[in-house]
Parts: structure tokens; sequence; C-alpha cells
């Protein structure tokens, strides 16, 4: 009896992990929009002190201006920033092909083993509609500019009914708050933001 | 009964009236075909918006630093932004799968402008901001602070000035003060001059 319900439990286990781990993800666009803080002079004169922080911004085309200015790897005009579902970050053109590997400066990690979610999954057809909610962090790794930005991933996923050919379409759409503590320049900075990821691609369904 | 007034007394308030009538009425027309856009002629906003931007040369990126970033040179120096059209509006009905997918794709179309650095895609996605589908104007607002350029400033402040929508006025403010933010390029390059100074300084 004790086997039995061991069995059982195991196998409901088994169930509930497979539910929510076995679902497609997409290669996303990176959209970063970001305030950066950090000391910009900090004097002391007999008994007073003063400081001042010096508020900056960073987005997607600042990181690969950066690229260009610190490490003189250029792109076209238009290039984005494209994150694979592993953590991997290429840029792409205007048309979504990869013109370069970039994930020795930065890095993206998603934390989907711990997702939760929102609506609903075919198992049949793997049509789906869910919000998912999981943890996500952005590294950038630039000789002057160092810093993970970390925060919770707030994804509007779809996966299309299969239509006559079986294709299906997937889209993702995520927005996260991200922030973190790095450096730039040498100097302490502070990171606070968003980030946004948005993908989309047909699948044939087998 | 009236007396008939003399032909002198008669004539004169009456001619004067007409005259006067005819003086406004032309006066509406040459200000008509003044005021009317003719084909071909620049949609509204347009030849304020050419003036504020050709006004606001303190705001763009310095020539130098644009060099240095290996992407093109900055918005000012090549075309200056002459034409903002009007948005473009959905072609289906509201709430039909086909509208929510149009929009999806207007969306996905502004941020793709975002990452080009030209006064075409700037002026495409400035029109957005005037689009009555509010998800359409919030995906502008993002793809003008993703865009990055100062260059709209002048043009961001004076549709806040026109607009009485107090959301829009919150986020033209938001994109403003963003845009008007040092970028993290610039800051980097003086950070490394004050080094420097300092170095030179302490010597």
């Amino acid at each position: 009896m004790k086997s039995r319900t061991l069995k059982l439990l195991l196998a409901s286990g088994l169930f509930l992990f497979t539910a929510l781990s076995a679902r497609a993800s997409v290669d996303s666009t990176l959209r970063l929009d970001i305030n950066c803080y950090y000391q910009e002079k900090a004097t002391s004169s007999g008994s007073k002190e003063t400081g001042n922080v010096k508020v900056i911004r960073l987005d997607t085309k600042q990181l690969l201006a950066l690229l260009s200015t610190q490490l003189n790897i250029n792109y076209t005009d238009g290039s984005e920033l494209e994150i694979a579902t592993d953590g991997r970050v290429f840029v792409t053109d205007t048309k979504g092909n990869r013109l370069g590997d970039v994930s020795n400066y930065f890095s993206a990690s998603f934390d989907t083993q711990s997702r939760i979610y929102d609506g609903s999954r075919n198992t049949l057809t793997n049509q789906e509609s869910t919000r998912n909610y999981f943890p996500l962090s952005f590294t950038i790794d630039l000789p002057d500019l160092k810093v993970t930005v970390s925060g919770i991933a707030n994804e509007l996923y779809k996966v299309s009914i299969p239509n006559g050919d079986r294709v299906q379409i997937v889209t993702g759409r995520t927005q996260s708050s991200v922030s973190g503590s790095g450096n730039l320049g040498g100097l302490i900075a502070h990171f606070t933001g968003t980030l946004a990821l948005d993908g989309r691609k047909a699948l044939v369904k087998n | 009964m009236v007396e008939k007034p003399s032909s002198k007394t008669d004539w004169t308030p009456t001619m004067n009236r007409r005259y006067c009538t005819l003086l406004a009425g032309a006066a509406v027309m040459v200000a008509a075909i003044r005021l009317i856009p003719r084909k071909g002629a620049p949609a509204p906003y347009a030849s304020n918006l050419t003036y504020l931007i050709s006004s606001q040369k303190n705001a763009r990126v310095p020539d130098d630093l644009a060099a240095k970033t290996g992407r093109g040179p900055a918005l000012s120096n090549r075309k200056i932004l002459t034409d903002v059209s009007l948005p473009v509006e959905s072609p289906y009905p509201p709430g039909a799968t086909e509208n929510e997918q149009w929009i999806a794709d207007q969306i996905a179309g502004l941020n793709r402008l975002s990452a080009l650095d030209d006064s075409v895609s700037l002026s495409s996605i400035l029109a957005e901001l005037r689009n009555p589908l509010p998800e359409i104007r919030s995906a502008a607002y993002s793809a003008v602070r993703a865009f990055g350029s100062r260059e709209p400033i002048p043009y961001l402040e004076q549709m806040r000035r026109e607009t009485s929508d107090t959301a829009d006025q919150q986020a033209l403010t938001d994109t403003i003060e963003h845009l008007k933010l040092p970028t993290m390029v610039e800051a980097l390059e003086s950070i490394s001059v004050a080094a420097q100074t300092e170095n030179q300084d302490s010597r």
C-alpha cells in the first residue's frame, strides 16, 4: 500500500514537473531602458562634505555604441541585441539575421524552473496563452561598465493553434523592472529601469 | 407713414455696408487660400518642427562623439526633419482579431524603427505619438526613448503645450526628461576626461 502511494506521489510529481517545464521559449529582441546613478563629485572642506550624484541613461543603442568605443566592434545602423533562450546574446541586423555573438560581454539568465503562471496550455496541441512570472537577470561585462541587473519577468506567452500546415506561431513579450549595482569607469554605480523582450517565431508541430 | 430719405443719405450707409461685407469676404478667401494645405504641402506642424529642431543646436551630440561611436553622424548633420506625417490608422474594426495582429505588427515596426538612426525613421515614430490607439502611442513613446536622439525635444515640448490630456502630458514630460539625460557614452567620456585632468593636476 505504502509503495503504491509513493508511486502515485512520484507520478503526480513528475507530471507536475513536466507541465511546468515543458514549454517552448522564443529568442527575443532586447530593449533596455535604464538609468544609472554614480558619484560625480565628493569633496570635503573643513566640516562640510559635499556630494553630487549624476544620472545617465543606458539603452540598447548605447550598449552597441560601447562595443564600438571600448572594443572596436562595429555594427551597422539598425543593429539590435537578441537574447537566445539559453541566455547567449547576439547582434542582429534589421532583418533579424545574426551578425555576431557578443555573449562574452552580455549575457542573460532566466530561472524558468521557478516560473509561476496564469492561463492555460493544451498538452496535445501545445496551444498556450499564459502570463508567466520568473526571475531574470542581465549581465554587462565591458571594460568600463560591469553590472548585473535583475528582476522578476512578467511574460505574456502565446502559442497559436496549429494551422492546416501544422504551423504554430509563438510569441513572447516580457517586461521586467530591473535593478542592480556595478562599476562605471572605476566608480560605484547603481542601476534601475526596465528590460523588455519581444520574440516571435513559427513552429511546425510534429 | 415713413418718410423716404433722400438718395444721398440712403446710398452712403448701404454701400459702405456692402463694401465692408465684400472686403471681409475677400479677406476670408485670402486667408483660406493661404491656410488650406495644398497637395504636396507639408503636413501640420512640419514647418514648426523644422524651425524648432534647427534651433536646438546645443542639444545635439558632439560630432567627435558620434564619430567615436562608430555609428552614423549626428542626426542634425544629415537631413533636418522636415515632415511629421499623420499617424497610420488601423484598417480593421476595434476588437477584430486582425486589428489585434495589426497593432502587434505596428508596435514591432516601431521597435525596429527605434534601432535606426535617420530622420525619416524618427519622423515616422513621432507621427505615432498622435495615434488614437493608446497601445501604439505608448509604444511610440518607448520608441522615442530608445531612438535616443535629443533632436525631437522641441517637438515634444510643443506637443506638451498643445495637449490637454494629462496622461500624454506626463508621458511627454517623462520622455523629454529622459532624453535630456547624458548618455552612458557621454558619461564615460567625461569620467575619462576628469580622470586625466586629475592625473595632470596631481603631477
